[in-house]
């Protein structure tokens, strides 16, 4: 792989083997909305700009084995590539919905398309 | 309201802001993130959802959960209960920053733990005053009761001798009369609270204030149509035209009004540190707190807004636009959280509340004539230092009560002693006495002593034959063997209580005439010693007023001349203070004439 690629996973210093079949970063906020008597909006905000991120991609058996251990982990520490200050930033964060889908299986090996979602646990 | 920055009141104004809670529990500090989201929320209220009352000391109460690594990180488990927890809100401002409003100071009383972390109940510092009162009785100004009961429960009075001397009656001298209605310091501070037209509440330090109802014009801010949701107002205002005091002499209902008319008459029951002193001195005071509720008038409300923890009980907000039709609203209840701040205000409509009749009112009357099922109790401290000699029988205790229809009447009493044995066995002997009416009972408690020093003596006796209708004198007398004794001042207490008794200490009518004189040696044998006791009675002056005038020429018949005379008594309190601490009073000029050096002659 190319040096000055920007989509990179690593997961406690382990990078993933990735083929960017999907790389889906989401942003959610914890707020509280309400009407006011006028009709307008009241927003009273808790945090924002949650991040998260949904993945999926196709690996082999041993990949596969890599992330099963991830998805066992209580927390994960995800070195990612930030948008906002181009750059590769520690990410706490935890693995959910992990489903890895068996693709096809040969004489060496079986191939799976992995998904799963990474959940923010900044502190 | 709490006083802030210039950002923090543009901030507030805004439809949308971040907020944030940080503190410190048990010398420990946390924030937002070592807590469940809309698990904290702190409440407080002034008075009862039913009405506006003064008087109110209600607990403001903190609950949050704190996250279960937060907590176990502390490694204090089991020691939860009883510590302190502080709160700050705070505000995002409009560069980003935060400013923070303290929330108050509380001691935890609930740690639950579950799953979802450690949730905490804490109270502020107003459940300290639930601890009984040592004594029934006490006099002195709006700062000395509160220093008093500051004192006593570990609580800083957040007030000065001039913040209290500007309250209504705040330059008044109260007496607590005792009528079993304050138990606690928290009745105490109710009860004087009432009595200075207030209400009590701990605020953000910690400390005991009292705080007054807001005039129509004393606005503390603004909350406009565009920054408050789940609304609703009242269609009536609450204003009181005056007040209610039950006076437990005359055991009726007493009426003060102040210059609003058609207003509520907010009921003050028999307010115990409103019934001593002359009928001017209690009309006065009472007066002062019908006054003070002149100009309160307050719309009852309920708003939910964008977190703002500035606001203060007690503070009055406008309500221009919307429902609130530029209507005022006292806070009454406040719940700060961290996603929202919800208000509200409480009152009566003086329109559609009950109007007593003439009727209503002297049922009223007839209904606090129930004195014989009250329980009544007399107190005794001796004022003056006792000796007691070897073998001398001498009066410790006389309290004086007059019976209704009397059931049993306890008497109990602790007498501190000096005791110093002159006897060779060092054995010291001590023995009651008990006179009702100067006629000796049947039961004499008797104790020794084999050392010098202090030694405590408690004696209880109850009275079960009493009369009805009848007056007692209830006297212990105390006789010291093989030793002498004495009793400092204030080392004698005993009180009397009962149920059926008259609870007026009135002047009886009695008045004792000691004589004493020294022993002489005359020389000869003295046959017989005799005095006499001369009385007089003096009768009142009559007064005569006359008022004189010119004879003049109107140029008409005149059909009549009127005229008024009125004569005004003054009525001059003062206190004598006795410099020789034996609380007597000596007259230089032999006529037992007291001289004033001031105006009143």
């Amino acid at each position: 792989m190319a040096d000055d690629r920007k989509i990179r996973l690593y997961f406690n210093e382990v990078e993933l083997d990735l083929t960017n079949d999907k790389y889906t970063e989401d942003y959610t906020h914890v707020d509280s909305w309400n009407v006011s008597e006028a009709g307008t909006n009241l927003r009273a905000v808790v945090r924002t700009h949650i991040p998260s991120l949904s993945i999926s991609y196709k690996c082999d058996a041993t990949e596969k084995a890599k992330l099963d251990a991830f998805d066992k982990a209580s927390r994960l520490t995800c070195k990612r590539w930030d948008e906002s200050t181009a750059s590769i930033i520690d990410w706490p964060c935890c693995m959910v919905n992990y489903s890895p889908d068996l693709i096809i299986e040969d004489d060496n090996t079986r191939w799976y398309k992995v998904s799963f979602k990474l959940n923010d646990l900044e502190e | 309201m709490y006083p802030t920055t210039l950002n923090y009141s543009t901030a507030i104004q805004s439809n949308a802001r971040a907020c944030t809670i940080r503190g410190v529990v048990g010398g420990h500090s946390f924030d937002a993130g070592d807590v469940l989201l809309d698990s904290y929320s702190y409440t407080n209220q002034l008075c009862p959802a039913t009405e506006v009352t003064l008087g109110g000391v209600y607990i403001g109460k903190l609950a949050l959960t704190f996250t279960s690594p937060y907590a176990d990180s502390l490694n204090i488990r089991n020691s939860w209960r009883g510590l302190t927890i502080s709160i700050e809100e705070g505000i995002e401002l409009a560069d980003g920053t935060f400013e923070y409003i303290p929330i108050n100071i509380f001691t935890v009383l609930e740690a639950i733990w579950s799953d979802k972390g450690l949730a905490i109940v804490a109270y502020d510092n107003m459940t300290k005053f639930d601890k009984a009162v040592p004594f029934d009785t006490t006099t002195g100004s709006i700062y000395d009761i509160l220093s008093l009961a500051c004192l006593d429960c570990g609580v800083v009075l957040g007030m000065s001798s001039a913040d209290c001397a500007v309250l209504p009656n705040g330059s008044e001298t109260f007496g607590l009369y005792p009528d079993g209605t304050v138990s606690t310091y928290r009745d105490l501070i109710s009860q004087l609270a009432t009595a200075s037209g207030c209400f009590a509440t701990i605020n953000r330090s910690g400390a005991l204030i009292f705080r007054q109802l807001p005039k129509e014009e004393e606005v503390s801010g603004t909350v406009k149509a565009t920054q408050r949701y789940s609304t609703s107002f009242s269609d009536y205002s609450t204003f009181y035209s005056g007040i209610e005091v039950t006076d437990v002499f005359d055991e009726a209902p007493h009426y003060y009004n102040n210059e609003t008319a058609n207003g509520l008459t907010m009921s003050l029951g028999s307010n115990p540190f409103l019934q001593y002193g002359l009928d001017e001195v209690k009309n006065r005071m009472r007066q002062a707190i019908a006054d003070e509720l002149e100009g309160f008038v307050a719309t009852p409300f309920d708003i939910s807004i964008l977190p703002n923890p500035a606001i203060d009980l007690g503070d009055l907000l406008t309500f221009p636009g919307g429902f609130g039709l530029g209507c005022s609203g006292c806070v009454m209840n406040l719940t700060h959280s961290i996603k929202k701040t919800r208000l509200v205000g409480y009152g009566k409509n003086p329109t559609a509340s009950d109007v007593l009749s003439n009727t209503d009112k002297a049922l009223n009357g007839l209904r606090n004539k129930t004195s014989e099922n009250e329980v009544v109790i007399h107190t005794f401290v001796n004022a003056q230092e006792i000796a007691l000699g070897d073998d001398e029988l001498q009066s410790v205790a006389k309290i004086k009560f007059t019976t209704i229809n009397p059931r049993k009447v306890i008497i109990h009493h602790e007498i501190d002693l000096d005791c110093e044995a002159t006897s060779e066995d060092g054995i010291i002997t001590a023995q009651a006495f008990y006179y009702v009416n100067e006629v000796l009972e049947a039961y004499s408690p008797i104790t020794t002593w084999n050392n010098d020093g202090m030694h405590l003596l408690p004696l209880m006796y109850v009275l079960e034959t009493l009369l009805s209708g009848s007056a007692y004198t209830w006297e212990v007398k105390l006789k010291i063997s093989g030793g002498t004794a004495t009793i400092d001042r204030g080392s004698v207490r005993a009180y009397l209580e009962g149920q059926g008794l008259v609870a007026v200490n009135e002047f009886d009518g009695n008045i004792e005439i000691t004589d004493e004189f020294e022993p002489f040696i005359a020389g000869f044998d003295i046959v017989a010693l005799s005095d006499s006791v001369s009385l007089t009675t003096q009768r009142p002056q009559t007064i005569t007023l006359s008022d004189s005038y010119s004879a003049f020429v109107a140029g008409f018949d005149i059909v009549g001349l009127a005229d008024n005379v009125r004569l005004r008594t003054a009525y001059v309190q003062f206190n004598i203070v006795s410099e020789d601490d034996d609380f007597n009073i000596v007259s230089e000029d032999g006529q037992y004439n007291i001289v004033s050096e001031g105006g009143y002659n």
